[in-house]
């Protein structure tokens, strides 16, 4: 492939711009005719008995069409652990867990009626914490674990809280922590997250007369949620449509099995007429599943001159009442366990652990940004200790392409990436200026944090396109990704531009996918759409071109090899005069006498990953030579930023990332950047999901509430919270089975940024911050536990001088 | 790990998508507003800029049969003197606060807490009789008022009365307006000659609501017996907290630093977020809190004695 490119790796404007003008329709306003409205109720007990429901005053609210319990529904739903209830069966599991649902002819009816619903509960003992959850006395979340299906590589532990568990073992930690010279052990905790998108969950569905269901609704992955929906409910998967209208956002949370069950079992009980279910931004706090919380306990060790030799782990994910997702997110964590870095010596178990809080489910970053932030902290204070130059450290860990091996065994290719360079760069992005501030109770500090990602997902995780062309030479291209926003469209639009040699004014790749329409994919996740996506479409484009070819060596009788095709025609060699367009073999090529070649243009493309392997359940390691994801994007983040002595507040002056990758569209790789920096310093300062797990609000709260499900308690970045500095480069470096060169990015970018902040904070004040958010509050006291004196002086300039 | 009650009960919870249904006024003077007030008393609320009494009502908080829209009415959008009184109609939004003049010359404490509002766009809406009306702990205004001695103007159709606004707010969002009465607006004596005063404001983002914010007023500060120092504070109790106890601190002749110390406790003991760690609103630890009364009391005095800005 040439380096310089027509349309790839130019900054094309977005092509869909629905979403700002306001066009665009989302499930959330999406009507049927005859349609019933579902609203559920939840439980009001974190753990509980459901002694009994009674609702025939709601029944008798003049609209109301039905009422439906757990009892209706006696079976369980999910993905990679078949753990959820369709609504509450037995035992509530979390506060606000539905319960009951009402249908009724309009919205309002439903809600009256929803009042009127009561239910008794035994209320049971319950945990909020990973902690209480593993103790030998816990309350035991799940008892019928042993019944539940789960995935090949899920490991359950019946009896328990544990809804999975992954092991890494690799050489031997013990021996070669006796051998460190020095050895850094902390716990880092997050807590649950909201993915706060904008559009709450909306699904509507309903049963055609032929028993094809339907259903419309706000998710990432219109083919994941057939296939969780054809398994859970045993529609077969050609009875079986799942509509992608455009979605308001999904950061991961709407990855998976959402809530598309509801309606649909509604439905189907009430002669399939459709139901819609629409969740408040409220609702969505306690129906919707959230981010998990975090516990990590980690142990690493070097020697004397730089080099990793140990590390040791337990990862905790605090999972909520349902794992589904989570608990592959527990082995994605675990089978990453050190960061960017080989170490000879690994031992870490990661968990997934059953809480009474709301449901978790996957995040932007699939536990990268979570094991970044401690794994980073843990270099960060090794190379202090060692008195080296935190980056000199990094670059001498960092993991070599072709040569090393990761923590499960698996040697990256050679041409996997460049861990090394955007250290050195972003170092050097970063010491540009280097001002003082001019108040002495404000302090600067630095940090940096390296990263790498790659998509978790089975194995055979495939993707295909179809790419056809119309009558008129238009080209239509077919894909079965999820249009959040990411700009998908517009970077698929330029590689068929660039493969076909055509513009990208004559190209439409559709926003809307219906799974009886377009060809599968597995899921629009873990930054591969446009890698996976960009693969099917260059191979349709390929297999298309193949296909005009074939047609103009039949129409000037020559051999195949004598067709070049190129810029939207197929010629003769040496004969430019002898060409076929598009247009003209668009639908078969017509000669003057009438005799038709060939017929419609369709070029089908797929990608499956070349060799993805499993890992072995006992050592975490790569079952034969093979790899555990098709990219893995490499790069690293930093932060400039002052702290307030006083207050606590900290200012982020300047936040700079380099990326390996080159980037197919830099002007939308820019929007990635810019959004993810910001969602990840905003999670890095600001959000949290409380629970009152000290029971300090006991009488004031119910328990076990969600205790700030409002964007007054649950605080997203402002505009005035940005910073005013994003500074940013990619690379280039070519991986070379990827979409001219590209790796993905979406996840990267919100990666590094946690762990660069409390790096720069130490850099700053030598304070070591191990839990997130780090809020002015959590600051000044960490401050007064670690380092008073800076307190003490800081408040002397506040004397009066009268 | 916790126990639950052992009771058995029968609840469920419901966050509903229901809006109450109410009848709405658009008046166009003070006097139609009045006789609606006579007429329907309680069941009829005030809306201003409606960005309080629409959240509550979302929230289930309260359910209005009535609303009366007094955004148009003109007589409650003065900001006037007459030499020894400033007067704020109540309908005056926090932009018109931030751009206006007279505020700008004589009441800067009120100016910093219309900047440090914490919404840009809503600030074109939310209004100073809103703020007030509502009661809410972190209400911003609150505490310029009170270093200010303003007094809450209220009128109904039986008369006009008025209320120091220390005795208007008596609790998270209660006040004592009674049901036929408006708050027309606030009656501000000019602050004594060659003071200076503020209002400083903690957040958690750019964009909040009070962690803390603290007014301040200084006066004649080189003499201790005609020493003026008020000191008002929003978002550490239930309701906003006037510290009387300032006044005759900063009366005794003793080092400076020492009477801010003192103050600085007196303000610290009057902390009463209720509950938890990090108060009812769950905004800051209480340790924060106090913290932050400490810094900032000092920060504020020490910018209007000294001119010297910390924070
Ligand atoms: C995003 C957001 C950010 C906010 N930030 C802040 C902030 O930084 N600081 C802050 O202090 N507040 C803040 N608020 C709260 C609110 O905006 C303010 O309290 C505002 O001043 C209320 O004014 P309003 O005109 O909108 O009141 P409304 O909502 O119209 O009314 C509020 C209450 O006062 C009553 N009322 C209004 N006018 C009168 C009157 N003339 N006579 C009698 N009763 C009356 C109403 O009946 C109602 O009970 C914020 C709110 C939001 C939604």
């Amino acid at each position: 492939m040439p380096d310089s490119y027509k349309y790839v790796g130019s900054k094309v404007q977005r092509i869909d711009k629905d979403k700002v003008l306001g066009g665009a329709e989302f499930a959330y306003d999406f009507e049927l005719p005859g349609m019933l409205w579902a609203k559920l109720v939840g439980s009001p007990y974190p753990h509980a008995k459901i002694v009994s429901v009674d609702y025939s005053d709601a029944l008798k609210v003049p609209g109301v069409v039905a009422v439906f319990t757990g009892e209706d529904f006696p079976f369980k739903v999910g993905l990679y652990a078949a753990d959820r209830d369709v609504l509450a069966r037995k035992k509530a599991l979390y506060y606000g867990h539905p319960v009951a649902a009402v249908i009724a002819e309009s919205l309002d009816a439903a809600e009256e009626a929803a009042t009127k619903i009561q239910v008794e509960y035994e209320p049971l003992p319950y945990s909020l914490k990973v902690e209480d959850s593993l103790k030998p006395d816990a309350p035991i979340i799940h008892e019928e674990m042993h019944t539940y299906k789960h995935a090949v590589f899920i490991y359950p532990k019946p009896g328990t809280n544990i809804a999975h568990q992954t092991k890494v073992r690799k050489g031997n930690v013990e021996e070669a922590f006796s051998k460190a010279d020095v050895v850094v052990e902390k716990v880092y905790r997050e807590p649950l997250l909201s993915h706060y998108y904008l559009e709450p969950w909306t699904g509507i569905a309903r049963v055609r007369s032929d028993g094809t269901v339907e259903v419309w609704s706000s998710h990432q992955s219109p083919f994941a949620v057939r296939e969780l929906l054809s398994k859970s409910l045993s529609i077969p998967m050609n009875k079986l449509v799942v509509h992608h209208l455009y979605t308001g956002g999904g950061f991961g949370g709407k990855a998976g099995l959402l809530l598309e069950h509801l309606p649909i079992l509604f439905s189907k009980k009430l002669g399939g007429r459709p139901v819609k279910l629409r969740l408040t931004a409220r609702e969505n706090f306690f129906y919707m599943a959230q981010r998990a919380g975090y516990l990590i306990k980690m142990k690493t060790g070097a020697t004397k001159d730089g080099k990793l030799i140990a590390h040791w782990g337990e990862y905790y994910l605090d999972a909520g009442a349902y794992a589904d997702y989570t608990v592959n997110m527990a082995r994605a964590i675990g089978l990453t366990a050190t960061g960017p870095y080989e170490i000879p010596n690994i031992h870490v178990d990661s968990f997934a652990v059953y809480t009474n809080k709301v449901p978790t489910t996957a995040f932007r970053g699939f536990t990268m940004q979570e094991l970044h932030y401690a794994f980073e902290s843990q270099i960060d204070e090794l190379a202090h200790k060692l008195g080296m130059d935190p980056a000199e450290f990094r670059l001498l860990n960092v993991f070599k392409p072709g040569i090393s091996r990761t923590a499960i065994g698996e040697r990256l290719k050679e041409d996997a990436g460049d861990p090394a360079t955007p250290i050195k760069e972003v170092v050097k992005m970063l010491s540009e200026d280097d001002e003082k501030p001019k108040k002495p109770w404000i302090v600067r500090g630095k940090g940096i944090a390296a990263f790498w990602k790659g998509p978790f997902q089975p194995s055979s995780a495939a993707s295909s396109a179809i790419v056809k062309v119309n009558d008129d030479g238009t080209v239509d291209v077919l894909v079965g990704t999820g249009a959040m926003g990411q700009g998908t469209i517009t970077a698929l639009t330029q590689i068929v531009a660039e493969e076909l040699g055509i513009p990208p004014e004559i190209i439409r790749v559709s926003p809307h996918r219906s799974t009886d329409m377009v060809p599968y994919t597995w899921q629009t996740v873990g930054s591969r759409g446009l890698f996976s996506e960009g693969m099917s479409v260059i191979m349709a484009c390929e297999d298309l071109i193949e296909q005009v070819r074939e047609v103009a060596s039949i129409v000037f009788d020559v051999n195949k090899n004598m067709i070049e095709y190129s810029e939207g025609k197929a010629c003769v060699k040496g004969e430019p005069w002898h060409c076929i367009t598009l247009k003209e073999a668009a639908l078969g090529y017509m000669n003057p006498k009438g005799v038709t070649v060939g017929g419609p243009l369709i070029g089908r493309g797929y990608y499956v990953p070349p060799r993805n392997v499993l890992t072995d359940p006992e050592t975490g390691q790569v079952l034969e030579e093979g790899h555990l994801a098709p990219f893995y994007t490499f790069g690293a983040g930093g932060v400039e930023i002052e702290i307030n002595l006083l207050t606590g507040e900290i200012k982020v002056l300047k936040a700079v990332s380099v990326y390996d990758t080159p980037a197919v569209n830099p002007g939308l790789a820019e929007g990635q950047v810019v959004g993810g920096t910001v969602m990840g310093l905003n999670i890095a300062m600001r959000e949290r999901l409380i629970y009152d797990e000290e029971g300090e609000y006991k009488g004031v709260f119910p328990e076990g509430m969600l205790l700030n499900p409002c964007l007054t308690g649950y605080l997203l970045a402002r505009a005035s919270d940005i910073p005013e500095k994003i500074e940013f480069k990619f690379l280039g470096v070519k991986q070379k089975d990827a979409p001219f060169g590209a790796k993905g990015i979406a996840e990267l970018t919100m990666i590094p940024w946690p762990a660069a902040l409390a790096n720069a904070i130490y850099n700053a004040i030598g304070v070591r911050i191990t839990e997130l958010p780090i809020t002015p509050d959590k600051l000044i006291e960490e401050i007064r536990k670690q380092k008073p004196e800076l307190l003490e002086q800081a408040e002397k300039y506040l004397e009066v001088n009268l | 790990m916790s126990v639950g009650n052992t009771r058995k009960e029968s609840a469920v919870v419901l966050w509903r998508e229901y809006f109450p249904r109410y009848e709405y006024f658009k008046v166009s003077s003070l006097e139609e507003a009045l006789k609606l007030k006579a007429e329907y008393g309680e069941n009829a609320y005030i809306g201003a800029g409606f960005t309080c009494l629409t959240r509550r009502m979302r929230a289930g908080k309260i359910f209005p049969k009535y609303i009366i829209d007094i955004k148009g009415v003109e007589e409650l959008k003065k900001i006037e003197s007459n030499g020894d009184e400033i007067f704020i109609g109540s309908a005056v939004t926090f932009h018109e606060l931030k751009a206006n003049s007279l505020i700008a010359e004589h009441l800067p404490a009120l100016r910093d807490a219309a900047l440090g509002y914490g919404d840009l766009e809503l600030s074109y809406r939310a209004t100073i009789g809103g703020n007030i009306g509502n009661a809410s702990p972190q209400a911003d205004s609150a505490a310029p008022l009170l270093v200010y001695r303003a007094r809450v103007v209220l009128k109904s159709l039986s008369g006009e009365r008025e209320l120091p606004l220390e005795e208007f707010i008596v609790g998270v969002n209660k006040t004592a307006i009674k049901p036929d009465e408006i708050i027309t607006g606030f009656r501000i004596p000019h602050p004594p000659a060659g003071s200076k005063s503020g209002y400083l404001k903690f957040k958690r983002s750019a964009e909040d609501r009070a962690v803390v914010g603290i007014a301040a007023l200084v006066a004649n500060i080189k003499e201790p017996s005609q020493r003026t120092v008020r000191l008002a504070y929003v978002s550490i109790a239930k309701t906003p907290v006037y510290l009387r106890e300032a006044e005759e601190i900063f009366k005794k002749d003793e080092p400076i630093n020492k009477l801010i110390n003192e103050a600085v406790e007196a303000a610290q003991s009057k902390y009463d977020m209720p509950v938890g760690k990090r108060g009812i609103d769950l905004r800051a630890t209480k340790e924060y809190r106090l913290h932050l009364i400490k810094i900032g009391t000092k920060a504020l005095l020490k910018k209007l004695i000294e001119g010297v800005e910390v924070l």
